[in-house]
């Protein structure tokens, strides 16, 4: 009798594992979908949040690029404007980078060398690090800790020794902890007491030098002076150690027109008749009309004509008030001289009447009323046609078929007073209109470059708040990071339940196969690669998803600027991370049903419900 | 009835036909561990069945039928005791080993058929040979004559849902037969099937005895299919109660019915 020889039964081949995983599968559609359904969400929470950041940083770098000329001739401004004050001069100091323009500039102003300054700007450093901590601890405590003082200012409120031992103690109290120890602070007070006299001499350096400046230029305004810069203005600064790189002159010069003609136009908005006629054009209420809603009006071709138009228009209505007011007030005078006759005229032939009604009383009782009667008559006829006279004068008389019309004083007086008003508003801005020289072209140009600019840091405020702190992975705070942890913490949990009721309900399909020569490892792999397959369709589902999701999202923060950052070549990447994680998240929630599965003994099969 | 019982041992020795052990437990014991309390299932049970024998084993419910059933089927290991299969100790099996062993020298037909629902009757058939490493194609053509012996190679591509109770228990007997086993475990073939669909699978179980020379063990209430067995088992308790041939047992087959033939 031959012994049968037992061996280790063969392995499936991996294709046939694969058949027999998708004709399971296949039966069992819905709960697959159900599975593929949670790997695409959290697959696809992932791929926005990363197309989103991608698309950030891209904007985030545009509007650097774009901004970079307003903000310097902002920085110009400011700078020409008013002297340095101490906040700034620290905050300069903490970001100066050695033998940049700032560096030779305040070297130059204090009259100090390289190890000077790089004193100062450590102290200034440190300074920012304690006062932002400081910021971040909430009125509750500045107040007891500084007194009133706040910001940069608690470096020279704690430089007396009483306020400094009160701060230790109600830090000590408040029990408030830093990065550094308390020692290292006290260090910097009287590092910062050292350098006071050398930030000092700066400030001095740069007021007088700000001084010079203004002399020079007859005190024009910064922008003035900066819409007119040339390499004469380049040296007058450079000769009061301002560093003002001569790629950037012609780029100020250009954005100080921008700037000043777009000063002008606003001034326009000033005008009654102008707000009037946006708010007819808009078809909005009086109060609504604001600077935003004028730039947008004009800055179209149309928009730009009608401002043109408009300004050419209250140019000729001045010209013609000015010649029709002498004119009128003339008139008026004239006309209301003849009225105070008319008056006096009145008056006699009342009194005449009169005399004249008693003399014919006396007349009748004398019995020969004839004469008399004709006098008063006359008298009376008289009068009348004087008031009637006296009447047009004062009314006027509206056009007939044979009489031209007749502008009565009241009528005169009315548009006099019309006139006078309009003149009033329109005179104290008569040298904006009549200074206006701007093409319709121009005004479209910088009421685009205007609102562009608007739009651009509206962008750059959304930008920022996604682009996130410092620091953090991909520009996503930790919050957001955990978020996307517990979202797929949930996800491998929601498959494994998923995986787990598929197993529960296999127990007699998975016992059967196991009598049927079904190894462990075989039951083990099944699972783990059905649940693979699932995760792979659902990575892709969710990729695509996320994709389109993240797209949307830019688009609505950023508009179109976002169309032409998407991450398209990085998108392919991005997206294979996505399935990558999709797959990994679900082989990982299938290692313990399919662990439950593989242990299940066969003799389960014989069981019966 | 005393007379007739006769111990294994004692025919073992008695009987000195050369005949092959396919089956052979000693002292087989199995017991479970259920909370406290120990139940023990098989109380020591030995027993030799040979190549080509059609075994009934019957019994109650509880009597450690099914557990009898399990051990010989190399599903689930003894307490104490040994089971050679073919002369192999099923205990020093690895897992693997014991893998190997369920899927070429034992076939398993169970009560439920126990099909895989996904599959065509032919996706059926081939698991167990795609388990064995058989080639597909050969695997197709093996799988069809097996249908075709139970009589159903023009449904190989029914799924079970549409398929008779009878059809389905066909095929999955032509699933057991798919790497030609040395012996077939049977749990109640028929029962849940009617006489006349049960009387077409004894057929074919007594067929494959006859023809292909397979070990049939197979519990079973059904007296028609105790007529047709070699030897018939009984156990109660653990123990087995009696273990007698077939002539040595009044059976009585009656018909039921005008539908019963045979």
């Amino acid at each position: 009798m031959k012994a049968i020889d037992v061996k280790d039964q063969t392995s499936l081949p991996f294709s046939k594992c694969v058949e027999l995983v998708l004709s399971g599968i296949k039966y069992r559609l819905f709960r697959a979908a159900i599975t593929v359904t949670i790997i695409s969400l959290a697959v696809a929470f992932l791929m926005t949040m990363l197309t989103e950041s991608f698309v950030a940083g891209r904007v985030a770098n545009e509007i650097d690029q774009r901004t970079a000329p307003r903000k310097t001739f902002d920085f110009w401004v400011s700078r020409i404007s008013a002297p340095l004050t101490e906040q700034d001069l620290t905050i300069e100091l903490a970001g100066a980078s050695k033998s940049g323009p700032r560096w030779q500039e305040f070297a130059a102003w204090g009259n100090l060398d390289d190890s000077q300054l790089e004193t100062l700007s450590d102290v200034a450093r440190r300074q920012a690090m304690y006062q932002n901590y400081f910021a971040g601890l909430g009125e509750g405590k500045l107040r007891p800790l500084f007194g009133r003082a706040r910001g940069g200012e608690i470096f020279r409120a704690l430089q007396g020794e009483q306020a400094y031992a009160r701060f230790e103690e109600e830090f000590r109290i408040l029990a408030l902890k830093m990065d550094t120890s308390l020692e290292q602070f006290k260090i910097l007070l009287s590092d910062w007491k050292a350098t006071a006299s050398q930030r000092e001499a700066i400030l001095n350096g740069n007021r007088e030098a700000l001084t010079q400046i203004k002399d020079s230029m007859g005190g024009k305004e910064a922008k003035v002076i900066l819409a007119g810069a040339d390499e004469q203005l380049r040296k007058l600064l450079e000769a009061n150690n301002f560093r003002l790189a001569a790629e950037d002159l012609q780029q100020i010069r250009y954005q100080a027109s921008l700037s000043l003609d777009a000063e002008t136009m606003l001034g326009l908005l000033k005008i009654g008749r102008v707000k009037n006629r946006l708010a007819d054009r808009r078809g909005a209420e009086l109060a609504d009309i604001d600077a935003p809603m004028f730039f947008a009006e004009i800055s179209s071709s149309k928009g730009a004509k009608w401002l043109r138009d408009l300004v050419t228009e209250l140019s000729k209505t001045i010209k013609q008030l000015e010649v029709d007011l002498p004119a009128q007030r003339a008139e008026v005078a004239k006309l209301q001289a003849r009225a105070a006759a008319m008056d006096d005229r009145i008056l006699k032939l009342q009194a005449n009447k009169t005399r004249l009604s008693k003399a014919l009383e006396q007349a009748k009782a004398d019995g020969n009323p004839g004469l008399a009667q004709k006098a008063y008559d006359e008298a009376v006829e008289e009068l009348e046609s004087a008031e009637d006279e006296y009447e047009l004068l004062k009314e006027g008389q509206r056009a007939t078929d044979d009489q031209p019309e007749v502008a009565g004083l009241a009528n005169l007086k009315q548009k006099l007073k019309r006139d006078t008003e309009a003149s009033r508003s329109l005179m104290p801005l008569r040298a904006n209109i009549d200074s206006f020289d701007l093409t319709p072209d121009r005004i479209k140009l910088v009421a685009s470059n205007r609102m562009e600019q608007k739009r651009l840091s509206e962008i750059e405020a959304t930008v920022s708040q996604t682009a996130g702190a410092e620091g953090a992975f991909l520009g996503y705070s930790s919050r957001t990071l955990w978020l996307i942890a517990v979202s797929f913490l949930v996800c491998v949990v929601g498959i494994a339940n998923a995986m787990l009721m598929s197993v529960t309900d296999r127990f007699r399909e998975i016992a059967t196969m196991k009598c049927l020569g079904a190894t462990d490892a075989y039951i083990m792999i099944n699972f783990i690669l059905e649940s693979c397959l699932q995760g792979t369709a659902g990575g892709i589902l969710g990729a695509l998803l996320g994709f389109v999701l993240g797209t949307l999202r830019s688009l609505s923060s950023y508009g179109w600027m976002a169309m032409q950052h998407l991450p398209w070549e990085l998108t392919a990447g991005t997206a294979l991370v996505s399935m990558v994680v999709g797959v990994v998240l679900s082989a990982l929630a299938a290692v313990y049903p399919a662990w439950i599965a593989a242990r299940l003994a066969p003799m389960e099969a014989m069981r019966i419900e | 009835m005393s007379e007739q019982t006769q111990s294994v041992e004692t025919q073992a020795e008695s009987t000195e036909q050369p005949r092959a052990v396919i089956i052979r437990t000693r002292d087989l014991k199995k017991s479970y561990q259920m909370g406290e309390v120990v139940t023990e299932a098989l109380r020591g049970i030995a027993v030799e069945l040979y190549r080509g024998e059609f075994i009934c084993v019957m019994g109650p419910s509880g009597s450690g039928k099914s557990t009898f059933f399990n051990m010989v089927g190399g599903l689930d290991s003894p307490t104490s005791g040994r089971v050679f299969i073919d002369e192999v100790d099923v205990a020093q099996l690895s897992a693997v080993e014991l893998a190997f062993l369920r899927c070429r020298k034992i076939g398993y037909i169970f009560q439920t058929y126990n099909l895989v629902q996904y599959m065509t009757a032919l996706e059926n058939v081939t698991v167990p040979m795609a388990f064995a490493g058989v080639p597909t194609d050969e695997a197709r053509d093996r799988g069809m004559g097996l249908l075709e012996m139970v009589g159903l190679d023009d449904r190989w591509f029914h799924k079970p849902i549409e398929m008779s109770g009878g059809q389905q228990q066909r095929t999955a007997i032509a699933r057991s037969m798919a790497n030609n086993p040395a012996v077939l475990l049977c749990d109640e073939p028929t029962g849940n099937l009617d006489l006349k669909t049960g009387a077409e699978i004894h057929n074919i179980l007594k067929r494959l005895n006859v023809e292909r020379n397979v070990t049939i063990i197979c519990a079973t209430h059904d007296h028609r299919l105790i007529n047709m067995a070699d030897r018939i088992m009984w156990i109660r308790d653990g123990m087995v109660e009696r273990f007698a041939d077939r002539s040595d047992v009044t059976v009585e087959t009656g018909s039921i019915g005008g539908e019963e033939n045979e």
